[in-house]
């Protein structure tokens, strides 16, 4: 039987690769701090994994994608979108919506 | 829309409240307006009408000043609020007000961490600050303590304490491990309990009963006041952890596990809030239903028994850790293989046996550490469309309860076309039985029939003695009064409590079937 201890497990639970705030641009550091738990890489992320069922593998991913519209980024993120929540101005203030939807928008 | 406004509020009456909401926090921080502002107000997964839990208006205040300045204007305009800390409480309602017409109390700008404490294990936290925000606040500084942390990790710390949620590491049970508030009550007065009412003690976090009755439960799950510093102990991260899952090939094996598993519990052997999952949500996690399946009604045997083959899961599937120096966990584990092992079937894992990375012992093995996550949301794409809803019986730690719950959960699931989803949360003495019931929110139909499905749940399991531990919004009232011993005796009690704390009643009407005087003969 192989034994697993502390430092492996956390060296996984790591929720973000080690990447200074001061190096992101505000729509990025938004991004990290609201979507990535959710629409990061892998099967851990559950609207991830609901776009790729939904729309393809080369569209489970949003920042891989070219076709989203801004006024739509903002229509999902403050009505939600079927399992996705919306979230409040408390949450996402208009100034940090206006940065995500610069970085993930066309 | 029609613009909804609180009850006996005037249109007039209600403009002059929000004038002075406005003036008492700032303009940015009211929100009235139905299509930019308030639609992130309402209930995510709705399983009545989305527009029936909406709010008039929201409040964003930060402090307590603020908080009492808002409470004058709310009882000066009878104007009742709706306090939530992070708003997260999805399955429940999430920010969405019981009473339509209510003002949330948005508390989320108040999301300071005011203190982690290592040498004794606790943080002091205002209700805005989620468990991210607490995971990476302790990770940034290096500290060697350990969260323990619901399923959605952006859950409030404090809203999950105050709604007595569950977490799964050896502190699974939040509200044992709360240590002193500071409250406001209705009128304004702010409380700090326990030690805390000591000018110059150093032991509010240390010792949670003081002196004199012992209040902090009376203001979870209830509207006696808001909460607005709450202190929880976290665990020392221990020298050594080691996650593993135990599979049961059959359903009628939940029986015999839950035998084993309570000594195992309550002599401390099973260390931590372990859970018992069925295979619909262990696979919800990986896979959609329709990957296997396309017809209508519960899925029929040898598609379970497929999905169990391709993911080598069980039936039921027991996921727990082991934490402590490696002797210690060497000694638990062989105790605990070989109690288990007198089931049939019986079949044991470690992470580095679960090849599959997107395996959910690899999930459970960070949350189990305290490591916040939204990998469970993945149960929602189970069928698509989003919506669930969780019946949560409270049962005895015996296997008898376990099965009798199981199949009468099951039963009626599948009389109403739908999968059993379940849960048991190993508590000290008792389980959490979560049944998660995943529905197509944009289905009107599915919708009615989840709501009859779960209507009928409550009535049956309180007609077999057994009570819900939490409610969403459209189930408060009824199983509040499933609470009746007594004719009613409890119920009596809460509106003493909610009459003298709160005479005017604008402390979240409704909240777990406590209503204000003026509402309860006729509730909303």
């Amino acid at each position: 039987m192989t034994r697993l201890l502390i430092p492996l497990i956390l060296g996984t639970g790591m929720m973000f690769p080690a990447v200074k705030a001061t190096d992101l641009t505000a729509g990025e550091r938004v991004f990290r701090q609201w979507c990535i738990h959710c629409h990061g890489e892998g099967n851990s992320g559950p609207g991830t994994f609901r776009l790729a069922w939904d729309k393809g593998e080369d569209k489970s991913l949003l920042t891989g994608r070219a076709d989203l519209d801004r006024q739509y980024i903002r229509f999902v993120v403050r009505r939600g979108l079927d399992e996705m929540p919306s979230f409040r101005i408390t949450e996402i203030s208009e100034a940090e919506l206006n940065a995500l939807t610069d970085f993930l928008g066309r | 829309m029609k613009k909804l406004l609180p009850p006996d509020v005037t249109t007039g009456q209600f403009k002059r409240a929000l004038a002075a909401f406005r003036e008492a926090v700032g303009d940015n921080w009211v929100f009235a307006d139905e299509t930019d502002e308030l639609v992130s107000y309402r209930d995510p997964y709705a399983i009545v009408d989305e527009d029936y839990f909406r709010p008039s208006a929201s409040v964003a205040p930060d402090g307590v000043q603020e908080i009492q300045a808002v409470l004058k204007i709310a009882n000066d305009f009878n104007t009742p609020l709706w306090p939530i800390s992070c708003g997260k409480n999805l399955a429940y309602g999430g920010a969405a007000p019981r009473l339509p017409g209510s003002v949330v109390l948005d508390l989320k700008r108040m999301n300071r961490v005011l203190e982690v404490n290592e040498q004794f294990g606790y943080a002091l936290v205002e209700p805005g600050v989620s468990f991210y925000d607490l995971y990476n606040h302790i990770q940034a500084r290096g500290i060697k303590l350990w969260l323990d942390v619901p399923d959605p990790g952006w859950g409030s710390v404090v809203g999950t304490t105050l709604e007595r949620g569950a977490g799964y590491t050896p502190y699974g049970d939040h509200f044992m491990r709360q240590c002193g508030m500071e409250v406001v009550l209705a009128d304004g007065d702010v409380v700090r309990t326990g030690m805390g009412s000591m000018p110059g003690n150093n032991t509010w976090q240390l010792f949670k009963y003081g002196f004199g009755p012992y209040h902090d439960g009376i203001f979870t799950q209830s509207n006696y006041g808001i909460v607005t510093k709450l202190g929880v102990w976290l665990m020392p991260e221990p020298p050594g952890y080691r996650p593993y899952l135990i599979t049961f090939q059959r359903d009628e094996d939940i029986e015999q596990a839950v035998e084993v598993i309570r000594p195992l519990k309550v002599n401390l052997v099973i260390q931590n809030a372990a859970t018992i999952r069925d295979l619909h949500l262990v696979a919800s996690l990986n896979t959609s239903r329709t990957e296997y399946y396309d017809g209508d009604g519960p899925l029929p045997d040898r598609v379970r028994k497929k999905i169990m083959a391709d993911q080598d899961i069980g039936a039921w599937n027991f996921y727990a850790a082991l934490y402590g120096p490696p002797k210690i966990m060497d000694a638990h584990w062989e105790i605990i293989r070989d109690a288990f092992a007198h089931i049939p079937g019986a079949r044991f894992y470690f992470p580095e046996d679960r090849t599959n990375k997107n395996d959910v012992l690899h999930h459970r093995a960070k949350t189990m550490a305290g490591i916040p996550t939204l990998t469970e949301f993945g149960l929602v794409n189970w069928v698509g469309g989003g919506g669930h809803i969780d019946f949560s019986p409270v049962s005895p730690t015996t296997g008898e309860d376990a099965i009798r719950q199981f199949n009468m959960v099951k039963q009626r699931a599948h009389e109403h076309g739908f999968d059993y989803m379940g849960v048991f949360i190993v508590g000290w003495r008792e389980m959490h039985h979560i049944y998660t019931l995943v529905f197509d929110k944009n289905d009107p139909e599915k919708k009615q029939r989840a709501y009859r499905l779960f209507d009928i749940l409550v009535k049956e399991a309180a007609a077999a003695g057994y009570g819900e531990y939490r409610s969403h919004l459209a189930f408060m009232d009824q199983i509040a009064a499933t609470y009746n011993w007594n004719d009613n005796s409890l119920a009596r009690l809460n509106n003493k409590l909610k009459d003298a704390l709160d005479p005017n009643g604008i402390l979240a009407p409704g909240k777990q079937g406590i209503w204000p005087k003026h509402l309860r003969e006729n509730k909303p």
